[in-house]
């Protein structure tokens, strides 16, 4: 009956007003810190697949490499002179296959056979398990595919043919074998896919593979490589991006990219942040209006409760259980926002070949739990003093 | 408890008063006794008990109970008083309009355990508005109002019973009724009694007579 009385004068379209602030707020700034969190870790994992400071150079092809069937290579003397660059830590070139090549999928029931090339390049320029990148006659070849290469088959020539998508996971346990022949002979090996890549545009098996193959079915010898992979303290330092410039080289500007789209990301997402806590702000500062309404048209009722012998506290409480539960809606409300938006946006990315990781981080909890209490303790000293004052004799 | 006034002079009577009457003056008002406060309108009858009540605090001098100075009181300490000590019955009675007769009495009884609704039907149905008891407040005349909230500070122990005209909307039968209600009470616990009144005729007698 007290909190019949106490509450009985609501405003509901101006709570209404305040609650969908608070909820807008509040979503905005989980949203970002969420954002954040997300892209850092995506960005931290396609660090991992190949390392952080990787590059890959390549010679640019002209129409003379065309017509001479030759391949422009890089000479080591080229190699010398990217290797005495400050910050390269090593290089090393792509090994490529100089043997005839098929590679077999289990599509459908029936062996699908399609001529294959094959890379390349220093262990220690991958990040894989110890012991998964080695290869011994007789074991399986474990192969690293770009992550396009998936998506071409799903999106472009499985729905063609009438075959099923794949994916990562079903891709990395399906049969898959591979056929080597040249100088007369031929042999078929077990495969196996280890890992997705986005940072090598290569079909990538250990170099003991190639060496073996290279070594007895090679019908020529092939000399220097058309590709090299660098490591770099900072690959985005000026003498080495002046270099590639000068020579033309082509290179996978992805990591420099993904690292200025960082940065962006970044300051946008520092940009919704702010908006979001201004929002929250104003929405705090609303609500404590809000309530001061509320008192001031509950005046009289206070005022003769505390007159018949009510104590403040008894009062004040009232207030106060409604206010948590106000937060907790605009908590959960603002909650279930987030979970929609970025299902919505983690669906989406997942299309366009990006994946975000699972769960909803905790600092996003910690941040809104502080938010709301924040508003409470607050409103709660302002809702507590004026109704003291109430209490006190004129 | 005993309460006493010293030298209290009300701010707005500050520059009016002339000579001291019961305003400037010291006066006790003891323990089980009744006091009739008679004044014309504008003099500080309301002004009176609303000191004892710890509505206002607008006064030089000092309002003791059993000796100690109640400007020091804390809201709890007036809110023990209100619910244990000192009942009192507006002169705008202050019930809630939306609320039933029986909502507001109870609020006041939920204070204290010890008041059951047979009590308050028994009251209610002395006072003839037995009936009114489900009806929203704001629905009822002035001289029912009255006796609603007549109930309601009855519904609390009390070592003094302050009434602020509670007869101003009364005929006489219905303030017969109600003088020996309050008898019957201030008897039950003992209590004293301050009664303000503006020239109603009174049947009750009373020990003592306040002229501000």
């Amino acid at each position: 009956m007290i909190k019949k009385l106490v509450l009985s004068k609501q405003s509901y379209s101006q709570l209404g007003i305040v609650l969908f602030g608070s909820v807008f707020g509040l979503l905005l700034m989980m949203l970002s810190i969420q954002l954040y969190m997300d892209i850092k870790e995506a960005i931290d994992k396609k660090k991992e697949t190949i390392g952080s400071h990787f590059l890959v150079l390549s010679k640019p092809v002209t129409i003379l490499n065309t017509l001479s069937n030759t391949p422009s290579v890089f000479s080591s003397e080229e190699l010398e002179v990217i290797r005495t660059i400050p910050g390269i830590e090593k290089i090393a070139a792509f090994k490529s296959n100089a043997f005839k090549a098929k590679a077999g999928f289990a599509l459908g029931g029936n062996m699908m056979y399609s001529d294959m090339f094959f890379e390349a390049v220093p262990e220690d320029f991958l990040e894989v398990e110890p012991g998964k990148w080695n290869w011994q006659n007789g074991r399986s070849v474990p192969m690293i595919l770009p992550s396009e290469y998936l998506n071409l088959y799903n999106s472009g020539f499985a729905p063609v043919q009438n075959l099923p998508q794949i994916s990562k996971n079903a891709a990395k346990v399906s049969g898959l074998k591979i056929q080597v022949s040249g100088n007369g002979g031929n042999e078929e090996f077990e495969a196996e896919i280890v890992a997705f890549t986005d940072r090598i545009n290569s079909i990538l098996v250990p170099e003991s593979f190639i060496d073996y193959a290279n070594g007895k079915y090679a019908e020529t010898k092939k000399e220097g490589s058309s590709r090299v992979v660098l490591m770099s303290k900072d690959p985005s330092n000026e003498k080495l991006m002046k270099l590639i410039e000068d020579n033309g080289y082509e290179t996978n500007m992805e990591l420099l990219k993904s690292g200025k789209m960082s940065l962006v990301l970044n300051v946008i997402l520092g940009l919704v942040l702010g908006i979001g806590s201004v929002v929250v702000l104003m929405a705090i500062l609303g609500f404590i209006q809000y309530s001061q309404l509320l008192i001031n048209k509950s005046t009289y009722e206070i005022r003769t409760l505390l007159q018949l012998g009510y104590k403040v506290k008894t009062v004040f409480v009232k207030y106060l259980s409604f206010y948590t539960v106000v937060m907790l809606l605009v908590f959960v409300f603002a909650g279930i926002g987030l979970m929609l938006i970025r299902s919505t946006l983690t669906d989406y990315l997942n299309e366009k070949g990006l994946e975000l990781p699972g769960s909803v981080h905790f600092l996003v909890f910690a941040v809104s739990l502080f938010t709301i209490v924040l508003f409470l303790v607050i409103n709660a000293i302002g809702t507590y003093r004026s109704i003291r004052k109430l209490a006190m004799p004129a | 408890m005993d309460i006493a006034f010293k030298k209290v002079i009300p701010d707005p009577l500050k520059d009016s008063l002339t000579e001291a009457t019961f305003w400037g003056a010291d006066y006790l008002f003891e323990k089980g006794s009744t006091y009739l406060v008679n004044a014309p309108s504008g003099k500080g009858k309301s002004t009176l008990v609303s000191y004892i009540y710890g509505l206002r605090k607008d006064y030089s001098g000092v309002v003791q109970f059993d000796g100690i100075d109640v400007s020091g009181f804390s809201s709890d300490q007036w809110a023990d008083h209100r619910s244990l000590n000192l009942s009192m019955m507006f002169q705008d009675l202050r019930l809630f309009d939306e609320l039933t007769a029986i909502e507001n009495i109870k609020l006041k009884a939920d204070l204290n355990s010890q008041f059951n609704l047979s009590e308050i039907e028994t009251l209610a149905e002395e006072l003839g508005v037995a009936f009114l008891l489900n009806k929203k407040v704001k629905l009822m005349s002035m001289g029912q109002q009255q006796r609603i909230a007549f109930i309601r500070c009855l519904v609390q122990p009390f070592n003094w019973l302050l009434l602020d005209e509670p007869y101003s909307h009364l005929d006489d039968a219905n303030v017969a009724i109600m003088e020996q209600i309050i008898a019957r009470y201030c008897k039950k616990y003992e209590a004293g009694l301050i009664l303000t009144n503006l020239g109603k005729n009174l049947n009750m007698t009373f020990q003592h007579t306040v002229s501000v």
